[in-house]
Protein backbone atom coordinates (compact mmCIF):
# COMPACT_ATOMS: atom_id res chain seq x y z
CA UNK A 1 0.00 0.00 0.00
CA UNK A 2 2.77 2.14 1.18
CA UNK A 3 4.58 1.42 -2.52
CA UNK A 4 1.42 2.90 -4.41
CA UNK A 5 1.00 5.92 -1.92
CA UNK A 6 4.62 6.98 -2.66
CA UNK A 7 3.74 6.84 -6.83
CA UNK A 8 0.81 8.71 -6.48
CA UNK A 9 2.70 11.38 -3.99
CA UNK A 10 5.42 11.60 -6.79
CA UNK A 11 2.57 11.98 -9.42
CA UNK A 12 1.50 15.16 -8.13
CA UNK A 13 -1.49 14.04 -5.66
CA UNK A 14 -1.40 14.02 -1.96
CA UNK A 15 -2.03 10.68 -0.06
CA UNK A 16 -2.77 9.61 3.56
CA UNK A 17 -1.96 6.26 4.14
CA UNK A 18 -4.64 4.65 6.15
CA UNK A 19 -2.49 1.70 8.33
CA UNK A 20 -3.13 -0.54 10.50
CA UNK A 21 0.33 -1.97 10.76
CA UNK A 22 1.87 1.45 12.05
CA UNK A 23 5.77 -0.47 12.64
CA UNK A 24 5.83 -1.52 8.49
CA UNK A 25 4.22 1.65 7.08
CA UNK A 26 7.16 3.71 9.29
CA UNK A 27 9.71 1.21 7.91
CA UNK A 28 8.77 2.32 4.45
CA UNK A 29 8.14 6.08 5.16
CA UNK A 30 5.21 7.18 3.37
CA UNK A 31 4.02 11.11 3.04
CA UNK A 32 1.24 10.76 5.34
CA UNK A 33 -0.36 8.53 7.80
CA UNK A 34 -2.81 7.85 9.71
CA UNK A 35 -3.16 4.67 12.39
CA UNK A 36 -6.18 3.50 13.62
CA UNK A 37 -5.98 1.11 16.60
CA UNK A 38 -8.60 -1.30 15.01
CA UNK A 39 -8.44 -5.43 14.10
CA UNK A 40 -7.40 -6.28 10.47
CA UNK A 41 -10.65 -5.71 7.73
CA UNK A 42 -11.70 -2.55 9.78
CA UNK A 43 -9.51 0.09 8.96
CA UNK A 44 -12.84 2.89 9.07
CA UNK A 45 -14.91 1.25 11.31
CA UNK A 46 -17.65 -0.87 12.93
CA UNK A 47 -20.31 -2.23 10.42
CA UNK A 48 -23.53 0.23 10.03
CA UNK A 49 -21.67 2.92 12.38
CA UNK A 50 -22.08 5.99 9.87
CA UNK A 51 -20.84 8.77 12.18
CA UNK A 52 -18.02 6.36 13.36
CA UNK A 53 -16.90 6.05 10.05
CA UNK A 54 -17.88 9.50 8.91
CA UNK A 55 -15.12 10.75 11.56
CA UNK A 56 -12.50 8.09 10.43
CA UNK A 57 -12.75 10.02 7.18
CA UNK A 58 -12.76 13.42 8.39
CA UNK A 59 -9.63 12.36 10.63
CA UNK A 60 -7.58 11.26 7.15
CA UNK A 61 -8.78 14.25 5.69
CA UNK A 62 -7.08 16.45 8.59
CA UNK A 63 -4.38 14.50 8.75
CA UNK A 64 -4.15 15.39 4.72
CA UNK A 65 -3.74 19.01 5.89
CA UNK A 66 -1.79 18.89 8.85
CA UNK A 67 1.07 15.82 8.84
CA UNK A 68 4.57 16.45 8.12
CA UNK A 69 6.41 15.14 4.96
CA UNK A 70 6.72 11.52 6.66
CA UNK A 71 4.67 11.99 9.70
CA UNK A 72 2.13 8.80 11.17
CA UNK A 73 -0.57 10.34 13.24
CA UNK A 74 -2.32 8.13 15.67
CA UNK A 75 -6.41 8.26 15.04
CA UNK A 76 -8.99 8.22 17.60
CA UNK A 77 -11.41 5.14 17.67
CA UNK A 78 -14.81 5.07 19.74
CA UNK A 79 -15.17 1.33 19.49
CA UNK B 1 -12.73 -23.81 -0.16
CA UNK B 2 -14.54 -21.93 -2.87
CA UNK B 3 -15.39 -18.82 -0.67
CA UNK B 4 -12.22 -17.57 -2.06
CA UNK B 5 -12.83 -15.68 -5.59
CA UNK B 6 -9.60 -15.86 -7.70
CA UNK B 7 -9.08 -16.55 -10.80
CA UNK B 8 -6.55 -19.38 -10.25
CA UNK B 9 -7.21 -22.70 -7.98
CA UNK B 10 -5.84 -21.35 -4.69
CA UNK B 11 -3.06 -23.96 -3.39
CA UNK B 12 -3.53 -26.24 -0.20
CA UNK B 13 -0.95 -24.11 1.86
CA UNK B 14 -1.98 -20.74 0.51
CA UNK B 15 -5.36 -21.89 1.47
CA UNK B 16 -4.92 -23.03 4.79
CA UNK B 17 -2.63 -19.90 5.79
CA UNK B 18 -5.83 -17.54 4.08
CA UNK B 19 -8.31 -19.75 6.48
CA UNK B 20 -5.71 -19.00 9.15
CA UNK B 21 -5.80 -15.21 8.84
CA UNK B 22 -9.50 -15.07 8.45
CA UNK B 23 -10.23 -17.09 11.45
CA UNK B 24 -12.16 -16.00 14.36
CA UNK B 25 -9.44 -17.41 16.52
CA UNK B 26 -6.38 -15.18 14.93
CA UNK B 27 -8.22 -12.52 14.61
CA UNK B 28 -9.80 -12.55 18.19
CA UNK B 29 -6.32 -12.65 19.09
CA UNK B 30 -4.86 -9.69 17.27
CA UNK B 31 -7.53 -7.66 18.99
CA UNK B 32 -6.73 -8.68 22.12
CA UNK B 33 -3.25 -9.47 22.59
CA UNK B 34 -1.23 -5.95 21.45
CA UNK B 35 1.68 -8.57 21.51
CA UNK B 36 0.75 -10.43 18.74
CA UNK B 37 -0.48 -7.73 16.71
CA UNK B 38 2.83 -6.03 17.12
CA UNK B 39 4.47 -9.79 16.42
CA UNK B 40 2.08 -9.82 12.91
CA UNK B 41 3.37 -6.05 12.25
CA UNK B 42 6.85 -6.78 12.46
CA UNK B 43 6.74 -9.56 9.79
CA UNK B 44 6.10 -7.21 7.16
CA UNK B 45 8.80 -4.50 8.57
CA UNK B 46 11.85 -6.29 6.64
CA UNK B 47 10.19 -6.41 3.15
CA UNK B 48 9.56 -2.55 4.14
CA UNK B 49 12.86 -1.78 5.00
CA UNK B 50 14.11 -3.30 1.62
CA UNK B 51 11.87 -0.81 -0.60
CA UNK B 52 12.11 2.20 1.55
CA UNK B 53 13.44 5.22 0.46
CA UNK B 54 13.73 8.97 -0.21
CA UNK B 55 9.96 10.47 0.78
CA UNK B 56 8.10 11.95 -2.34
CA UNK B 57 5.94 15.26 -1.66
CA UNK B 58 3.11 16.76 -2.84
CA UNK B 59 1.87 20.12 -0.94
CA UNK B 60 -1.92 20.34 -1.28
CA UNK B 61 -2.66 22.77 -3.67
CA UNK B 62 -5.50 23.79 -2.66
CA UNK B 63 -8.18 23.80 0.08
CA UNK B 64 -9.78 20.24 0.99
CA UNK B 65 -13.56 21.65 0.49
CA UNK B 66 -12.59 22.04 -3.23
CA UNK B 67 -10.48 19.07 -4.11
CA UNK B 68 -11.23 15.52 -6.12
CA UNK B 69 -10.67 12.85 -3.49
CA UNK B 70 -9.79 9.08 -4.94
CA UNK B 71 -10.12 6.23 -2.43
CA UNK B 72 -7.19 3.78 -2.91
CA UNK B 73 -7.67 0.39 -1.37
CA UNK B 74 -5.19 -2.91 -1.04
CA UNK B 75 -8.77 -4.79 0.31
CA UNK B 76 -8.86 -6.65 -2.90
CA UNK B 77 -12.34 -5.34 -3.84
CA UNK B 78 -13.48 -6.02 -7.09
CA UNK B 79 -16.51 -5.86 -8.76
CA UNK B 80 -18.43 -9.00 -9.89
CA UNK B 81 -18.43 -8.30 -12.97
CA UNK B 82 -14.20 -8.14 -12.81
CA UNK B 83 -11.80 -10.92 -13.29
CA UNK B 84 -10.65 -12.17 -10.02
CA UNK B 85 -7.02 -11.70 -8.35
CA UNK B 86 -4.90 -14.17 -8.60
CA UNK B 87 -4.62 -15.45 -5.30
CA UNK B 88 -2.20 -18.12 -5.99
CA UNK B 89 0.21 -16.41 -7.89
CA UNK B 90 3.49 -16.59 -5.43
CA UNK B 91 4.78 -13.67 -6.63
CA UNK B 92 1.36 -11.66 -5.33
CA UNK B 93 -1.12 -10.46 -7.86
CA UNK B 94 0.14 -6.72 -8.42
CA UNK B 95 -2.90 -5.99 -11.14
CA UNK B 96 -5.58 -3.06 -9.87
CA UNK B 97 -8.98 -2.99 -10.78
CA UNK B 98 -11.70 0.35 -11.38
CA UNK B 99 -14.31 0.68 -9.01
CA UNK B 100 -16.70 3.60 -10.27
CA UNK B 101 -17.90 5.93 -7.78
CA UNK B 102 -21.28 4.81 -8.63
CA UNK B 103 -20.52 1.19 -7.83
CA UNK B 104 -23.26 0.21 -5.20
CA UNK B 105 -22.28 -2.47 -2.34
CA UNK B 106 -24.27 -5.33 -4.23
CA UNK B 107 -21.60 -4.73 -7.52
CA UNK B 108 -18.84 -5.41 -5.07
CA UNK B 109 -16.96 -8.68 -3.76
CA UNK B 110 -13.86 -9.18 -1.83
CA UNK B 111 -11.38 -10.96 -3.70
CA UNK B 112 -8.00 -11.21 -0.57
CA UNK B 113 -6.97 -14.31 1.17
CA UNK B 114 -5.27 -11.80 4.37
CA UNK B 115 -8.12 -10.36 5.96
CA UNK B 116 -11.54 -11.05 8.14
CA UNK B 117 -14.00 -10.07 5.08
CA UNK B 118 -16.97 -11.41 7.68
CA UNK B 119 -17.31 -7.41 8.58
CA UNK B 120 -17.03 -5.92 4.89
CA UNK B 121 -19.53 -8.43 3.44
CA UNK B 122 -21.84 -6.71 6.41
CA UNK B 123 -20.94 -3.23 5.31
CA UNK B 124 -18.15 -2.89 3.00
CA UNK B 125 -17.87 0.83 4.38
CA UNK B 126 -15.55 -0.84 6.97
CA UNK B 127 -12.49 -0.66 4.25
CA UNK B 128 -13.94 0.74 1.34
CA UNK B 129 -16.18 3.88 2.61
CA UNK B 130 -17.39 4.95 -1.16
CA UNK B 131 -20.63 5.61 -0.14
CA UNK B 132 -18.92 7.56 3.08
CA UNK B 133 -16.89 9.72 0.85
CA UNK B 134 -19.98 10.81 -1.46
CA UNK B 135 -21.33 11.96 1.95
CA UNK B 136 -18.43 14.17 2.44
CA UNK B 137 -18.99 15.54 -1.05
CA UNK B 138 -23.08 15.99 0.11
CA UNK B 139 -21.50 17.70 3.34
CA UNK B 140 -19.72 19.87 0.90
CA UNK B 141 -16.25 19.49 3.03
CA UNK B 142 -14.81 18.07 -0.41
CA UNK B 143 -14.86 19.34 -3.62
CA UNK B 144 -15.69 16.11 -5.30
CA UNK B 145 -15.91 12.69 -5.05
CA UNK B 146 -13.26 10.94 -8.66
CA UNK B 147 -14.92 9.29 -10.98
CA UNK B 148 -12.83 6.36 -10.89
CA UNK B 149 -11.26 4.59 -7.71
CA UNK B 150 -8.51 1.74 -7.80
CA UNK B 151 -8.18 -1.44 -6.05
CA UNK B 152 -5.39 -3.77 -5.37
CA UNK B 153 -5.04 -6.87 -3.19
CA UNK B 154 -2.28 -6.46 -0.87
CA UNK B 155 -1.06 -9.90 -0.30
CA UNK B 156 2.10 -9.12 -2.71
CA UNK B 157 5.59 -10.48 -1.85
CA UNK B 158 7.93 -9.49 -4.74
CA UNK B 159 6.33 -6.26 -5.70
CA UNK B 160 8.45 -5.20 -8.54
CA UNK B 161 5.83 -4.87 -11.11
CA UNK B 162 3.83 -3.38 -8.76
CA UNK B 163 6.21 -0.36 -8.09
CA UNK B 164 7.39 -0.42 -12.11
CA UNK B 165 4.31 -1.17 -14.11
CA UNK B 166 0.57 -1.55 -11.93
CA UNK B 167 1.29 1.48 -9.97
CA UNK B 168 2.16 4.03 -11.98
CA UNK B 169 -0.53 3.15 -14.38
CA UNK B 170 -3.08 3.11 -11.73
CA UNK B 171 -1.37 6.96 -10.79
CA UNK B 172 -1.68 7.88 -14.15
CA UNK B 173 -5.41 6.92 -14.50
CA UNK B 174 -6.27 9.71 -11.22
CA UNK B 175 -3.95 12.07 -12.52
CA UNK B 176 -6.10 12.19 -15.99
CA UNK B 177 -9.07 12.31 -13.93
CA UNK B 178 -6.99 15.08 -12.56
CA UNK B 179 -7.64 13.83 -8.23
CA UNK B 180 -6.03 15.98 -6.06
CA UNK B 181 -6.31 13.62 -2.70
CA UNK B 182 -6.27 10.14 -2.58
CA UNK B 183 -6.76 7.99 0.78
CA UNK B 184 -4.75 4.47 0.65
CA UNK B 185 -6.65 2.15 2.65
CA UNK B 186 -5.52 -1.66 3.55
CA UNK B 187 -7.79 -4.55 3.77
Amino acid sequence: MGLIALELEKRGISTITVTLLPETTQALGVPRSIYFPRKLGNPIGRPNRKEEQLDALKQCLDALVQAKKGEMITGKTTG
Amino acid sequence: MNDIPSSSKVAFGKRMMGKMARSRWVNGLMEKSPRFSRFYDRLHVKMSREWSGDIPWTPLNKPVSESRVALVSTGGVILKSHTPFDLNDAAGDCSYRIIPANSTPEEIVISHLFYDHSDAKMDLEVMFPLATLHRLQQEETIGSVAPRHVSFQGGISDPKRLVNETAPEAAGILVNDQVDLAILTPG
